[in-house]
């Protein structure tokens, strides 16, 4: 059984990831997911400001996704709505499990992501994004937070699913964040209707899913740091 | 970079620029290399990634349909904002618009717009009702000075490389773009190009250091060797020759940056 | 042995070693905590990270900024995740808001707050900010790299622990195209004589 995009069930879009981007930022990762544009920044950590926001016995996680005004088919408008804060916070708290945080107390790590063009699974490309800018930024972490849709359409249990997947009638959307390799489960947002039986292939599609990203990811950071060859 | 060392490093402009030199090598009257890729996100009607030097900016293209001003019924129209975001700079933050990058925005707004090189007579759809209506919405990257020219060199390109979406048959854009680019008279592209100036030295294409040692600077919009558009800002000033002077250097560079943005067509 | 990048939560090794920098314990196992070099022997195990920001240790000579004059002392910066206070008590001469100082780091408080002596005011310069995990390569081995810049390109040139290069040097471009590339190649072997046919090609 293949899908419109004649891609195998468990099959990720192809992707594409570069770190280090950003000249000014901290940390930065570029990342191309079927059509899905994203790119990641990490400045900090650094002192918090003002000062009765910040935690004295660890770093706090500022991050922000946002959709630029033409990655969608009607531009959106540029100030956050509901949907991008609501995303922001529980990727923050994902990335949260993922960080050291204890050894920098009082101080704020701003981690932004923003998607330049969306084509479904645009929270799970930007949580594998900022995930990555965070590596690249040095921060001492337990592993990275590998993230990826999974889900039902027509009737078949699939792997990253596409807009016109996610449009399907008996379409289930789950977007899962795994930090790896622990396999802990820290981001899972779900919409549709759904039995037991059904849930439990939905996440095992997911969780599978998340280590190909992962093996993804452990590429991308290993060909920054080509051990030979001329110098760059 | 931290603005702690932009302070530190303002001597050091200083120093240099005395003797007619730049941190980077570069003459007074140069511009950093100048990188475009066009067609760079799938979801827009036209896109840009502009390097500038370390400066980068994402431009995209979105058309909506609108009523036209009451004063041009049969005239679409367009719209330029410039965000300065989280993604680029510590010091910038997400929300509404700073007034650098209001300014920034507007700066390159002006010289698109004055130089009439969009027949905006061709966007009208409904006479006095529907019309057209541009988006251009460009991001900084990485913010390394002189955002205005790099905001109006991702403009163009991007408005250069648009293709009109398809109406649907109310009159509502489609999910589809035409094969029809916009309507763009290619001899009169307009061209920004910024000035700032150090101890009574004028330099082109200044980087974020400079800007910061600089309490004056000069933005021209221009045809090759028609002004279309100026903003002087900040607090310093110039005098009438050093005005001309500028005038005289934007007319000298127009040539070689219209090539790289010609180019691309 | 041969140079390996491992990333953070990348498993290392099972057996009882014991744990320098950038790794952590997790039931018996040893995890990299972050992007870096793994450097093993067979007792001892630590990363090497290839980015991150400066963590204070004691008697590291550290250049910092003046960020602000208060009337009871100094707010410093030193490209750190805090700053520091330098009482006006602790120095004879007075700075001025962005003065750049070498210092020895003579202790580092519980509130995360360092205390610094042997302070010296560098004259007017460049101040550039590099990583301070390629603060060694910077310098080389037995100050070899340091030397290529002093005596290649005749720079006065200090380089902080945390990161930070004063400089005043006629060769500016070439040597800060030289410390690009060391910090963009950080990983690779040889990279003093690199860095030398590339200043030897370029002067």
């Amino acid at each position: 059984m293949t899908r419109l995009d004649n891609r195998q069930i468990d099959q990720l879009r192809p992707i594409n990831i570069k770190l280090g981007v950003v000249k000014s930022a901290d940390g930065s990762c570029y990342l191309e997911w079927g059509r899905n544009i994203v790119i990641a920044t990490v400045h900090g950590p650094k002192p918090m400001f003002p000062k009765h926001l910040a935690d004295s016995t660890k770093a706090v996680i500022d991050y922000r996704y946002r959709m630029a005004p033409f990655s969608v088919s009607d531009r959106k408008n540029p100030v956050p709505g509901k949907r991008d804060k609501e995303i922001s916070l529980v990727s923050g708290f994902a990335l949260e499990k993922a960080i050291d945080l204890e050894q920098f107390p009082n101080t704020v790590i701003d981690i932004n992501s923003i998607i330049l063009s969306a084509d479904a699974g645009t929270r799970a490309a930007a949580l594998t994004a900022a995930s990555l800018a965070c590596a690249d930024a040095g921060l001492p972490m337990k592993g990275l937070v590998s993230a990826v849709a999974s889900g039902r359409a027509n009737g078949e249990f699939v792997l990253d699913l596409t807009k016109d997947e996610e449009d399907t009638f008996d379409a289930v959307d789950t977007a899962i964040g795994v930090l790896m390799p622990q396999n802990e489960i820290v981001l899972m947002q779900m919409d549709g209707f759904v039995n037991q039986k059904d849930w439990k292939k939905i996440i095992s599609v997911g969780v599978k899913g998340a280590e190909k990203v992962y093996e993804l990811q452990k590429k991308a950071i290993l060909e920054k740091y080509p051990l030979e060859g001329d110098l760059q | 970079m931290s603005s702690i060392l932009n302070i530190v490093n303002a001597d050091n402009v200083l120093k240099l620029i005395k003797e007619g030199k730049r941190l980077d090598g570069r003459n007074l009257d140069e511009f950093r290399n100048l990188e475009i890729k066009t067609g760079v996100i799938p979801s827009a009607a036209g896109s840009a990634w502009v390097k500038l030097g370390n400066t980068e900016i994402i431009a995209g293209i979105k058309f909506a349909v609108g009523s036209p001003y009451p004063d041009s019924p049969d005239e679409g129209s367009m719209s330029l904002n410039l965000e300065l975001t989280g993604i680029s700079s510590p010091d910038f933050f997400t929300g509404p618009p700073q007034i650098d990058a209001i300014e920034y925005g507007r700066v390159a707004d002006r010289a698109l717009r004055s130089s009439e090189f969009i027949d905006f007579k061709k966007l009208s759809i409904v006479s006095g009702e529907k019309v057209f209506v541009i988006f251009i919405d460009c991001i900084a990257i990485n913010a390394d000075g002189n955002l205005i020219d790099a905001t109006e060199f991702a403009a163009l390109a991007a408005l250069l490389n648009t293709k009109i979406p398809i109406l649907d048959e109310n009159n509502n854009i489609g999910k589809e773009l035409s094969s029809d680019s916009l309507p763009i008279d290619l001899n009169k592209i307009p061209l920004s190009i910024t000035f700032e100036k150090i101890d009574n030295k004028i330099l082109i294409d200044p980087t974020e250091e400079e800007e910061f040692t600089s309490n004056t600077r000069f933005s021209l919009g221009l045809i090759k060797d028609t002004i279309v558009s100026c903003q002087k800002s900040k607090g310093g000033s110039f005098s009438e020759d050093e005005i001309n002077i500028m005038i005289d250097l934007a007319i000298k560079k127009y040539d070689s940056i219209i090539k790289i943005i010609k180019s691309l067509i | 042995m041969d140079k390996k990048i491992v990333i953070p939560g990348e498993f290392l090794t099972d057996q009882r070693k014991k744990l320098g920098s950038n790794v952590f314990l997790l039931n018996n196992k040893v995890y990299s905590q972050v992007v870096g070099l793994l450097s093993e022997s067979t007792d001892y195990i630590s990363v090497v990270a290839l980015n991150g920001i400066y963590k204070p240790n004691v008697n590291d000579g550290i250049i910092l900024i003046v960020k602000d004059d208060l009337p009871n002392g100094y707010v410093l910066e030193y490209n750190s995740f805090t700053d520091t206070f330098l009482p006006k008590s602790m120095i004879k001469k007075e700075l001025k808001k962005g003065q750049i100082i070498f210092a020895r780091l003579s202790s580092v408080n519980d509130n995360d707050t360092i205390d610094i002596d042997h302070i010296n005011i560098l004259p007017k310069g460049r101040l550039f900010n590099a990583s301070p995990v390629k603060v060694p390569r910077l310098i080389g081995k037995n100050d070899s790299m340091l030397n290529l810049f002093k005596n290649l390109l005749k720079a006065n040139i200090v380089i902080g622990k945390n990161g930070w290069i004063w400089y005043n040097c006629d060769n500016y471009l070439i040597l800060e195209n030289a410390i690009n590339l060391i910090i963009n190649n950080s990983q690779k072997s040889n990279l003093t004589n690199s860095i030398k046919e590339y200043i030897e090609k370029n002067i």
